[in-house]
């Protein structure tokens, strides 16, 4: 999930990965703590945002070149991380908070007093 | 008719790499994998065609890492040159071992090897003569390498029992050995060594450490020195998934020709006419560039890279500072400047053939 506090927005790196391992990336437990090691050094706050909330460009480029070197292994990948990196990374930006439908029980669909529903169905 | 090379001294000077060596322009990108690099303390793999500067990034970032102030670091990088016969062990030191034969069996009284019509026997003699003589120390055989010697050095208490034992080992050529310091160290074209020297290395790249078997299993392991190590790959060979887990990964691209213009610019910043001419020469080495990349993009066997382009630019500085269209250069320098661009007697012909037409 996304949600802005203060001019930071978190980072995504549970679905950047997962998102990696779909596309065949290796991603392996040392992937998450070499990242995690990556980001709480270079962006402990998150990605900084602008007036409209939107991630300012050369954050988000230079976080992309931080976390490429270590979760790519050939010139191939190199090219896909950067275009799944930012995908990801725009979408999130544009696309309206979303409640935290993976941690509950049950996984209603979105709508009218779903989520709620299904906290008392559990 | 004999010709004899006869080269005025200012001709030669000119010869030198050094002269047309320009300062490395460091791409964001791979100023970011080298952050990374540092901070995990795992060794940078980068790949990419030859020419695009893997190997002097090693030497950019050792000259930068020595320049900050209270560093510790060597100014230049230790290079380990791999061969197709490497093995893991070369990379922290070698040991002459057929030299340490002959030392202990053959040199010692200056018993000389048979000669035709000598006794064969000689040799075996000296041998049995050599029983009871003492045996020279192994250690005066071995030679630290690139990643021994920068081990060595980022070990504050192994540095002083090796000074203290009248660096026993054989000298490590031009590397001072008075402290301790951090080392940048260089493992040039990884993928030209067997399989298993990347395999091999998998666990001393992790602990940095290694033992020297040949001196009594002597063991020496990093102190508290930095040592950032830089491995560059042509991919001729896929390296082992192991091996790259435990690698920074960065892939160097042939630069974007914004970037293209500061580097070949650099070779241009100190002349005096530069700064005279800055907008003019901008003008024409943009009109170069582009002969270059029309060249770069016509689908050579080989496509020459930044190195050549900057050896080009550099072979036509003064057509440049002169403002001189690149088709109204004379055939016979373009014919020259082919030749640097061209890897290949195909891609020559091609580019010696454009100029006729």
């Amino acid at each position: 999930m996304t949600t802005t506090t203060g001019t930071y927005r978190p980072i995504p790196i549970g679905e950047l990965l997962e998102m990696l391992r779909n596309d065949g990336f290796q991603i392996t437990p040392d992937s998450y703590r070499r990242v995690f090691a990556v980001v709480n050094t270079f962006f402990p706050d998150g990605l900084p945002v602008d007036a409209a909330d939107q991630p300012i460009e050369s954050a988000r480029q230079e976080l992309c070149q931080l976390l490429g070197p270590v979760l790519v292994r050939n010139e191939t990948e190199q090219e896909r991380f950067a275009k799944q990196f930012h995908q990801l990374v725009i979408e999130r930006a544009t696309a309206p908070p979303q409640p935290p439908y993976h941690l509950l029980l049950r996984h209603p669909q979105p709508g009218k007093g779903a989520l709620f529903r299904s906290f008392y169905c559990c | 008719m004999a010709i004899d090379f006869n080269f005025s001294s200012a001709e030669l000077e000119t010869f030198r790499p050094e002269a047309q060596r320009t300062e490395y322009v460091v791409d964001p990108a791979l100023y970011n994998a080298v952050r990374v690099a540092i901070l995990l303390q795992q060794p940078l793999l980068l790949t990419g065609e030859p020419g695009t500067g893997k190997t002097r990034l090693a030497e950019k970032l050792a000259d930068d890492l020595s320049q900050r102030p209270d560093s510790d670091f060597l100014n230049r990088p230790l290079v380990f040159h791999t061969k197709t016969t490497s093995t893991f062990t070369d990379l922290f030191y070698t040991y002459d071992a057929l030299g340490h034969f002959q030392a202990a069996h053959f040199d010692e009284g200056n018993q000389l090897p048979p000669t035709p019509g000598g006794s064969l026997t000689k040799p075996i003699d000296n041998l049995l003569s050599k029983q009871k003589k003492e045996v020279p120390q192994a250690s005066a055989y071995i030679q630290l390498q690139a990643l021994g010697q920068a081990i060595l050095l980022s070990n504050a208490e192994a540095l002083a029992d090796y000074n203290r034992r009248e660096q026993s080992y054989l000298p490590m050529s031009s590397v001072p050995t008075d402290r301790p310091r951090s080392t940048v160290v260089l493992i040039d074209e990884v993928d030209k060594a067997p399989r298993d020297f990347a395999n091999d290395l998998l666990n001393e790249l992790d602990r940095f450490e290694f033992c020297v078997r040949e001196d009594r299993n002597q063991t020496y392991c990093r102190g508290l020195g930095k040592v950032i190590v830089i491995l560059t790959s042509n991919s001729e060979k896929n390296l082992p998934d192991a091996f790259l887990r435990r690698c920074i990964f960065y892939h160097i691209e042939f630069p974007e020709k914004q970037l293209l213009d500061i580097v070949v610019g650099q070779l241009f910043t100190n002349s005096p006419e530069y700064k005279a001419k800055k907008a003019q020469i901008d003008e024409r080495l943009k009109e170069y560039i582009g002969v270059f990349m029309a060249m770069r993009n016509s689908n050579p066997k080989k496509q020459p890279a930044t190195a050549e382009l900057i050896s080009w630019i550099y072979f036509l500085r003064e057509q440049l500072i002169n403002n001189v269209p690149y088709n109204s250069i004379d055939k016979t320098i373009r014919r020259a400047g082919n030749s640097i661009l061209a890897k290949h007697k195909d891609d020559l012909l091609a580019l010696n053939n454009a100029l006729t037409e």
